[in-house]
């Protein structure tokens, strides 16, 4: 017995998933589309390097020129030693990208939530959380205090009838959705959301992680693809999808927002982001906003992958977003079809229960921009293959349009 | 391999409490003193009594299939409810009464009994 003993079922599954050999790592990353796995070249379908920048040359130079001469890293607080002129420049860039008053760079996506709903929701207040909610909102809404509900996945009217049975309760209400869910590439209905918001006088934050540079005209995600971005108070991303980094962000109108910056534990307590981070996401903001072509190569590329698997008979997740869903009928299936995948030369992501919705078995694949249609082919190939050797794609269940 | 939930619960049968948090309180941990409650053979005009039945054809309703509770049935344990069961189970339960049930509060019901508290708590708005 040690210390650890109280996981000893979550010991079992990684023990067992580990024998099934799903755990990978790369021999060597050639480019935001392919990379060396067990000795062979192999596409890369599972990154969400949707704008493919992890690789572009000036965002390098921008990267390599910032800590050649401010240094590796800051080695400290952004309330301390660790405020460059950087991180100022890249708060003002996004708040101008998605034309807001107030933006705070985190050291990461996931502390930018923490960090954020612990500050806005307090003891007496109320988090309204769509129930798919990624990990991150689920742990910011445990170190800030408040009461926190959880609302049927993109169900405006469940939301509602929440709200409702609050009705008379003192403290405020924040409503929390993301643009896309990262798991069956599903957007939230903020329409609706936003007229439920204005109807209860509630607050809406939408987490832009998968849809920025995915979304929207300029890029800025759901809320302006869905034309509702007056109604959504805060705005939450991460640097380590579109823009090829690491770090995360919120941008909003609110006048006290700087207030933030000494409430926020999980943005103080950390060393800001080093200077060669700042400065690669500062030009990969810069190449989103600049660059059109690359989201809509981007979308390209998802629809074709959606609509080749969806003719396959695979069954895909509700819309042709750059993450695209494949469910398989049980873990089992989901292992081998994986596995096979990868020694074809396709990589993807596995995705297992209690991370996704509904209990069902996933692969995940998310396309970027920088994709050539003849891998999104391939890709499609080998898909077609491996239904085909491991019997997945019978002739009946292709005539029923489903594999379910 | 994604495996990095805002519900996590690993091996969601082998959850014990209804901890739709961590899950991690699993094996050993998230145990609590059971309240007594009256069984329905014993006191059927108790107000306990009407809520532990509608309890149960909620349960049936969720789960499909017949089930015999009373207050000491443990939600996971007795009922081999899974994470995505208990989910269900609790949004029937939140329509049924017309409550919300905050996480933390879920997070402490293990048994019919706790359910039952939890209930009547939020309907007659005590908080805790």
């Amino acid at each position: 017995m040690t210390i650890l003993a109280k996981h000893a079922a979550q010991r079992l599954v990684y023990d067992a998933l580990h024998s099934h050999g799903v755990d990978v790592r790369f021999d060597s990353v050639l480019s935001p589309t392919e990379g060396m796995l067990n000795g062979r070249r192999t596409i890369l379908l599972g990154t969400n390097n949707y704008l493919g920048l992890t690789f572009d040359a000036a965002c390098i130079d921008k990267a390599v020129e910032a800590t050649r001469s401010q240094g590796t890293g800051t080695t400290g607080s952004r309330v301390a030693n660790g405020t460059y002129d950087g991180h100022v420049k890249l708060e003002d860039a996004l708040a101008d990208f998605y034309g807001r008053e107030h933006a705070m760079v985190f050291s990461t996506g996931y502390q930018a939530n923490l960090g954020i709903l612990s500050a806005l929701v307090g003891r007496g207040d109320h988090l309204l959380l769509d129930a798919d909610s990624h990990a991150s909102i689920y742990d910011g809404s445990r170190l800030g205090h408040g009461e926190v509900i959880r609302f049927r996945h993109n169900s405006p009217d469940d939301l509602y009838k929440r709200l409702r049975r609050l009705s008379g309760a003192p403290g405020d209400r924040l409503i929390v959705v993301e643009g896309i869910y990262s798991m069956l590439g599903d957007t939230a209905p903020l329409k609706e959301i936003a007229a439920v918001k204005r109807e209860t006088g509630a607050y809406l934050l939408v987490d832009e992680a998968h849809s920025m540079g995915v979304l929207g005209e300029k890029g800025r995600g759901l809320a302006e693809a869905a034309g509702v971005e007056d109604d959504v108070d805060f705005i939450v991303g991460t640097f380590s999808k579109s823009l090829g980094s690491v770090g995360g962000f919120c941008v909003s109108n609110d006048p006290d927002f700087d207030v933030m910056r000494i409430v926020c534990r999980p943005y103080m307590f950390t060393a800001s982001l080093p200077p060669g981070v700042v400065a690669s996401t500062l030009e990969a903001l810069r190449r989103l906003r600049r660059e059109p072509a690359l989201r809509a190569s981007l979308i390209r590329n998802a629809h074709r992958l959606y609509h080749g698997l969806e003719a396959m008979g695979f069954q895909t997740g509700p819309e042709p977003n750059p993450i695209v869903a494949v469910a398989m009928p049980n873990q089992e299936m989901a292992v081998a079809f994986w596995k096979l995948l990868l020694e074809s030369g396709l990589y993807l992501n596995l995705a297992i229960p209690p991370a996704t919705p509904s209990d069902v078995c996933l692969l995940r694949t998310s396309v970027s921009a920088a994709h050539t249609t003849a891998q999104i082919d391939t890709a499609l190939a080998i898909f077609a293959d491996v239904g085909e050797r491991l019997g997945f794609l019978s002739a009946d269940k292709r005539r029923a349009g489903g594999v379910a | 391999m994604i495996f990095s939930p805002g519900v996590e619960a690993p091996v969601a049968k082998l959850l014990r409490c209804v901890d739709l948090w961590s899950g991690v309180r699993g094996l050993s941990g998230g145990m609590r003193p059971i309240r007594q409650l009256a069984l329905v053979e014993d006191k059927p005009d108790a107000p306990e009594t009407v809520v532990l039945g509608d309890i149960s054809s909620i349960f049936e309703q969720v789960l499909g299939h017949p089930v015999r509770i009373n207050d000491h049935t443990d939600i996971v344990e007795d009922l081999g409810m899974d994470s995505l069961g208990v989910m269900n189970f609790v949004m029937a339960i939140e329509d049924f009464y017309d409550i919300s049930i905050p996480l933390d509060r879920i997070a402490q019901i293990q048994t019919v009994s706790d359910l039952i508290h939890a209930v009547e708590d939020l309907r007659s708005g005590t908080p805790e």
